[in-house]
């Protein structure tokens, strides 16, 4: 039997849906839970807010393809202004414009999560099957020479300069035809998004995806959710057509992503009973340098990155434990022509003078580790809208500026002529000169202009109800029928890009609601 | 001791920060009265734009001149159809997101207040935008620095995502060539504007 995608087009009169399963978004957690329960016969239901657009809908434009991808056109930022939230709102989620980086949770990571915050069943053994399987069907592999831009080239050539350890990316494409669009979606279906991959195989099995659909209401009671209510998006208005959908379902799965999927529960009035919803937030900050360059670079072709730096991955402590360096990842950076003018930060013919330059620009950007002692918190105002607040502590202040220390280096040691801090103070550097203004700068409120592509927490995972949301069956605390599968479950930051991790994760995710569709069905019987 | 003011403000969330910066810009500036932020005011362009009114128009022009090029062999900003770009992408947004575009842009016109200008910045000759965009973007002060940071990264973002101005920087375009495959919110903006898009 295969299923369907229904659009706001198809969605004209108030009806109810029935299904096994309700899946709340249809990214990287949601298409993978679909995916995996589509697969063994469950009757599944996805709804995705964002818009279905097919690979045959790209365009490679920067702006149009930012309009149809990107969650409030990337222009929503954090409370203080200063960092750009990225996030999908489109059939696919975020996997349609990540740049498909596909690495397994470090073992120190699970060990943490286990230690520390009481996730059990989610260990290296369990997840390996997993990440051996989607190996396979997301066609991971590391980058070979042929992905290697100008950029990746020099940047693995000054690591190895400077004795910094780093090594080619495992990435989810096939037949790539280094356009250098993974931002603007892969009309090739190269890169191997959750629109081209489990998306497909779960209709193919059966399951019906609604796009143009917001999720609104939860009905629940006695610990288990009966029917949720959701309004349809006219999508070219982008606001509700007046056309409601109710679902009925035996179990219902949030996987709304990392900035949602907290907030969600809030606006159900879940905050009260649930104490750390919405805590424990972080969004892996990611400050570039841009840099001159006596060659072509080219920036905007090829994959983002085929080579990634994780010298620095953990973060470093002195003998009296303060903060020493590292602490991210380094990576060659990818942006499109815009993007880059954008996080230039001069004005005028000064701004002119290096876009005149734009095919000599090179740039390098990283992720940091989010201090799990200094993350931040999604909040919902009195209007229902989401406020991410982060709060740029001390150690994540000096992290940043140390990551920032760290691509000056790696510039000059790759033969860049100048380098400009990507922030609002304009910092410029050229080689030989002294890195100390670096001590000073500003992060906060465009101090440095960051994108946050690697939501993380607000739905922590734990042992217990007052410090997490969901225990290790992915259930929310309190209730049997009711899950959360994507990465707002982590009690912290990943340290590497989180695709796979969130992915692994919902395979674990989807066979407890295979247990609980098993009881379910027990009771009824 | 008498309070710095800039300890007197670091207690004020950012919202009500920019909400003081208006109220004692417009308060102290001849000629203007204290508005809610994003009210719309009618006037001779009343219609202009979706989703500013004329003032806002008026602070976004003097930005979007300030901020792009002005050497050869760059296209103008309105060949570059960057205030329609602003104009399409506030649209549709949330109603918070465009609520925080047109804060900061009010915020924007009595920026000058605190860099020592009797003026609000759609007023002032361009050199002298330029310095209080420079100057705030410097700021080591959140406000200033987030609301010229944030306009001028939009600014930039629509000027050269512009196919006119691709030349000039030595972009190839888009790798395949494609034609622009319009969504239905550029149809749907272009049918309100009675225009068509870019």
């Amino acid at each position: 039997m295969s299923g369907r995608i229904f659009e706001f087009r198809d969605l004209t009169a108030d009806a109810t849906v029935s299904a096994d399963v309700c899946i709340v978004g249809s990214g990287c957690g949601g298409a993978t839970v679909a995916h995996k329960l589509a697969e063994r016969g469950v009757d599944v239901v996805v709804l995705e807010q964002g818009g279905h657009y097919p690979t045959g809908s790209f365009d490679q434009d920067e702006l149009n393809m930012n309009a149809k991808l990107s969650a409030e056109r990337s222009l929503k930022t954090s409370a203080d202004g200063g960092t750009t939230l990225l996030y999908g709102h489109n059939v696919g989620g975020a996997s349609v414009h990540y740049w498909a980086d596909s690495f397994r949770t470090p073992a120190d990571r699970l060990a943490l999560w286990a230690e520390r915050y009481g996730v059990t069943g989610h260990d290296h053994a369990t997840l390996t099957p997993a990440w051996d399987e989607l190996t396979e069907t997301l066609s991971v592999q590391e980058a070979p020479d042929e992905y290697f831009n100008r950029m990746n080239l020099l940047v693995r050539q000054a690591a190895a300069t400077l004795g910094w350890q780093g090594d080619r990316v495992p990435s989810a494409r096939r037949n790539c035809q280094r356009s250098g669009h993974c931002m603007q979606g892969c009309v090739y279906e190269a890169k191997r998004s959750q629109l081209v991959t489990h998306l497909r195989t779960a209709v193919a099995n059966g399951a019906r995806i609604y796009a143009d659909v917001r999720a609104l209401r939860l009905e629940h009671g006695e610990g288990r959710v009966r029917s949720l209510r959701a309004a349809v998006i006219d999508r070219a208005r982008a606001g509700p057509s007046g056309v409601t959908l109710t679902i009925r379902a035996k179990a219902f799965v949030l996987a709304a992503g990392g900035y949602n999927s907290a907030a969600f529960l809030m606006r159900n009035d879940l905050g009260r009973r649930l104490p750390a919803l919405g805590k424990g937030f972080g969004f892996n900050p990611s400050p570039m340098v841009h840099a001159l360059y006596d060659e072509d670079i080219v920036l905007w072709r090829n994959i983002p990155a085929a080579f990634g730096i994780d010298e620095f991955r953990l973060a470093r402590y002195d003998q009296r434990g303060r903060y020493a360096e590292g602490g991210y990842l380094l990576m060659p950076n990818q942006v499109q022509p815009a993007m880059l003018a954008a996080t230039l930060p001069m004005i005028g013919d000064a701004h002119g003078a290096w876009m005149r330059q734009l095919p000599r620009i090179g740039s390098t950007i990283g992720w940091i580790d989010d201090h799990p002692d200094e993350l931040g918190e999604i909040r919902v105002d009195s209007r229902g809208a989401t406020r991410v607040h982060y709060p740029f502590g001390p150690v994540t202040t000096a992290m940043l500026r140390d990551l920032v220390r760290k691509q000056l280096r790696l510039h000059f040691a790759a033969g860049a002529t100048r380098a400009v801090v990507s922030g609002s103070q304009a910092l410029e550097f050229r080689p030989g000169d002294r890195l100390d203004p670096v001590d000073g700068l500003a992060v906060t409120a465009s101090g440095l202009f960051m994108g946050a592509p690697h939501p993380s927490g607000g739905c922590a995972m734990g042992g217990s109800a007052t410090t997490s949301v969901v225990d290790s069956s992915h259930r929310v605390h309190g209730f049997g029928n009711l899950f959360v599968a994507d990465s707002s479950v982590f009690p912290t930051a990943v340290s590497v890009d989180p695709s796979f991790t969130i992915m692994a994760f919902s395979y674990v995710a989807a066979q407890q609601v295979m247990g609980e569709l098993g009881g379910a069905a027990e009771r009824a019987a | 001791m008498t309070p710095q003011p800039h300890t007197m403000l670091a207690g004020l969330s950012r919202r009500r920060l920019l909400g003081l910066l208006i109220g004692l810009g417009a308060a102290a500036l001849p000629g203007c009265s204290p508005e809610q932020p994003g009210a719309r005011r009618a006037g001779p362009g009343a219609g202009r734009c979706l989703s500013f009114d004329d003032g806002q128009v008026a602070t976004l022009e003097a930005l979007i001149a300030a901020v792009v090029p002005t050497m050869a062999p760059y296209p103008a900003a309105a060949d570059a159809r960057v205030l329609d770009r602003f104009d399409e992408e506030t649209y549709f947004v949330s109603d918070e997101v465009r609520d925080d575009i047109r804060t900061a842009i009010d915020a924007l016109e009595y920026l000058p207040l605190l860099y020592g200008h009797v003026s609000r910045f759609s007023h002032l000759a361009l050199e002298a935008r330029q310095r209080v965009l420079g100057a705030a973007m410097q700021s080591r002060f959140a406000v200033p620095r987030a609301v010229a940071g944030s306009l001028r990264m939009m600014a930039h973002l629509f000027y050269y995502g512009h196919p006119a101005t691709w030349a000039a920087t030595g972009y190839d375009g888009p790798f395949a060539r494609i034609a622009p495959i319009l969504s239905e919110q550029r149809i749907h903006f272009a049918e309100l504007r009675g225009g068509t898009p870019r």
